[in-house]
């Protein structure tokens, strides 16, 4: 089943057009990753589909569910966190999980479930019980993306959670959601890193100046580009396309 | 020493910006402006004293009070004759003076004579006392024709003090056709020292509470947890309103410790003073005590004024790119609170000419300041009209708060909310 549709996507900051026509699925329980340089238009296309920028064009449709029509249904499927986001850093870590679960649940019952699932999820322990403040990047970045998942959106979207963090955190996170992704949440995860998300995604999508250059699973762009990382693939990508710039 | 000059350089670079020196320069304008205006309405009310109008009853009618009426009118004061000094007011007249039965016989006997001055009460603000002004100068003459003519008539017990001041004055003070024996300027001055603190209140409390919502939602945007909460399944209204909500009640919250903060401060400052003369006692009797009613009225006005910078302050907060574009922006607003703070702490808005005083009642804010003269001295048109104009602008405002937020403003408005970080570019290596 698709989770999200995303059909000819476009946004214009002004003059200047930062996403151009973008289109790619993802699947129930799937993880798709967004990969590209800085200023691709990533952070932009994860804002559109978080109904948080209303598109130029083109439209996504979230379990059937228009961004443009009817963005107030569309965003009940989903949980975004936001690129470098932090909390409120006067609560403690688990009060935070309280708050952000009663915005998502609809019964007392149901907030006191997520707040459960998340304690044991992220991985805190004892220090939730401390103030955010406190928290290293590393711990701050479990506890948001904990409470991201919490709710069991059919669609996480995480813009750059890796971002920053150190390898053995960025391994945590990585696992974290390849284990939740098999509890039936579908994630689209954006990174400039790309040999790391090699291994976190399914399936990627090349992404350069607005434009998506290509979608596939990590080993068949690999043999379709004749690479051995997802590096050279972008590498070539972009180069090719230079150099069919170049020709015209 | 070089690089000091160029650390200097820099700080100053990034303090001298155009957006620093606008405020100053608008501060500049508006006491310019403020002085201009001020200047022109004091001038206004001393011209005002030249052609003064007064009533004169004279009760004694008597040789002398009549030679005392002639010799008024030949220094060139009109005084307009009534059967009651206290009712000056219905003939459009600026003060009342009576002279007494005995007047005459009082004088010859060689005791000093009373006259009963009566004074209106327009306004508790330092410019309007003229007309007060006008009467005690035309006591004054009365003493000194009196005296004059007891001088010329060379009487045998020639007590010198007697002989200067002949005439005593007994002041008293009209409001709403009610009469009590106090002299104007007491009233006035008791009425200044309980409304003194309320316009510095009413500016910190709304300063407090733009700052506070303003900074809030900035930081916010910062941290992403605005963002955040817009994606999350909670109407934008609700994410608006319960943030004004808050903020209003910390601000009464505020107000409330400030106002008791205050009336500490004052009891504290007059307590040594003690019993004021009766001048409370004569205070109720005129109907100018500072009852629960007013209090509340001025709680209102107060309370719809910090709704008002409130709900610019989430603007505010909504577009500015971060913590420090807050402060720029939320300058202006700053001024403009200042205009009717300035003013009501030297002059009375409400005894402004129409144009001048629509022109500030234009300023939302005016009608806190304004609230309690109003409330006093029975404009209770201009109070409603003020907390309903009031209402509007807050209506209005939430609803273009509600149409940014709905919009793509918060993420294009005024650039970029956090500084581009270094990252890896590693990908990017060599083709
Ligand atoms: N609020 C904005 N106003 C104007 N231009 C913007 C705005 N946000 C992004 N852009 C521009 O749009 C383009 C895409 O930006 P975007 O943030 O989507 O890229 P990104 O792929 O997320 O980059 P990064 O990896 O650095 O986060 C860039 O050229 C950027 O300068
Ligand atoms: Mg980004």
């Amino acid at each position: 089943m698709k989770i999200l549709e995303v059909d000819r996507l476009r946004k214009s900051y002004g003059e200047r057009e930062a996403v151009k026509g973008i289109s790619f699925d993802i699947e129930q329980g799937e993880i798709f990753a967004l990969i590209g340089p800085n200023g691709a238009g990533k952070t932009t296309t994860l804002r559109m589909i978080a109904t948080l920028l209303s598109p130029s064009g083109g439209d996504a449709l979230l379990c059937g569910e228009s961004i443009v029509k009817d963005p107030v249904h569309a965003r009940e499927n989903i949980t975004y966190l936001p690129d470098e986001a932090g909390a409120y850093k006067n609560m403690k870590g688990i009060d935070y999980l309280r708050f952000m679960a009663e915005l998502y649940a609809d019964s007392k019952k149901r907030t006191a479930e997520m707040v459960e699932y998340a304690s044991e999820v992220c991985g805190l322990g004892e220090r939730l019980n401390d103030k955010i403040s406190t928290y290293s990047k590393g711990m701050m970045r479990k506890l948001l993306i904990t409470r991201a998942v919490m709710p069991a959106p059919k669609l996480a979207i995480l813009d750059e959670p890796t971002s920053g963090l150190d390898v053995m955190n960025a391994l945590e996170i990585r696992d974290l959601v390849k284990r939740l992704a098999l509890g039936g949440t579908a994630f689209l995860i954006s990174s400039h890193n790309m040999l790391e998300i090699e291994y976190l995604s399914e399936r990627v999508a090349i992404i350069s100046e607005g434009v998506i250059h290509d979608v596939g699973k990590p080993s068949l762009l690999k043999e379709k580009y004749g690479a051995d990382n997802l590096e050279e693939v972008f590498a070539k990508i972009v180069g090719r396309n230079v150099w069919e710039g170049r020709a015209e | 020493m070089r690089k000091f000059g160029i650390l200097v350089k820099k700080e100053l670079k990034e303090l001298l910006t155009v957006s620093s020196l606008i405020p100053i320069i608008l501060i500049m304008a508006i006491f310019y402006f403020l002085g201009n205006f001020i200047g022109e309405e004091i001038e206004n009310e001393v011209n005002a004293l030249e052609n003064i109008r007064f009533a004169l009853c004279d009760r004694d009618n008597s040789g002398l009070s009549r030679e005392v009426a002639d010799d008024l009118a030949a220094a060139g004061c009109d005084a307009v004759r009534v059967g009651d000094a206290s009712e000056f007011e219905k003939d459009g007249l600026g003060f009342g003076i009576e002279i007494p039965n005995g007047f005459e016989q009082s004088i010859l006997s060689g005791t000093p004579a009373k006259i009963k001055l009566y004074a209106g009460f327009e306004s508790s603000s330092m410019t309007s006392s003229v007309d007060s002004a006008a009467m005690t100068a035309v006591g004054e003459l009365i003493n000194a024709i009196v005296s004059e003519k007891l001088m010329s008539l060379s009487l045998p017990q020639s007590d010198r003090s007697f002989l200067t001041n002949p005439v005593r004055t007994d002041e008293y003070t009209v409001f709403n056709g009610n009469v009590a024996n106090v002299s104007a300027a007491e009233v006035q001055g008791k009425m200044m020292l309980q409304t003194l603190f309320l316009p510095i209140v009413l500016y910190l409390v709304i300063m407090l509470a733009s700052q506070m919502l303003a900074n809030s939602v900035a930081n916010e945007k910062t941290d992403k947890t605005l963002e955040t909460l817009l994606s999350a399944p909670v109407g934008r209204i609700s994410i608006l309103s319960a943030k004004m909500l808050a903020a209003g009640i910390v601000s009464l919250i505020y107000s409330v410790f400030y106002i008791i903060g205050y009336s500490w401060l004052m009891d504290g400052m007059y307590a040594p003073i003690g019993a004021d003369g009766g001048v409370s006692e004569a205070m109720s009797i005129l109907g100018l005590e500072f009852g629960v009613g007013v209090y509340a009225l001025f709680g209102l006005q107060l309370f719809l004024s910090i709704l008002c910078a409130l709900a610019l302050s989430l603007i505010i907060g909504i577009l500015a790119a971060d913590v420090k574009k807050v402060q720029s922006m939320i300058m202006p607003l700053m001024l403009v609170v200042m205009i009717p703070y300035f003013i009501s702490l030297v002059s009375d808005i409400l005894t402004f000419d129409t144009l001048p005083k629509l022109l500030i009642g234009a300023i939302p804010f005016t009608h806190s300041f304004t609230a309690v003269n109003a409330v006093m001295f029975g404009q209770m048109g201009w109070y409603w009209a003020g907390a309903a104009y009031q209402a509007v602008f807050v209506a209005v405002l939430m609803v273009a708060a509600l149409k940014i937020i709905r919009s793509d403003a918060i993420f294009t408005f005024g650039g970029r909310p956090t500084a581009k970080k270094k990252k890896s570019l590693a990908f990017c290596r060599k083709v």
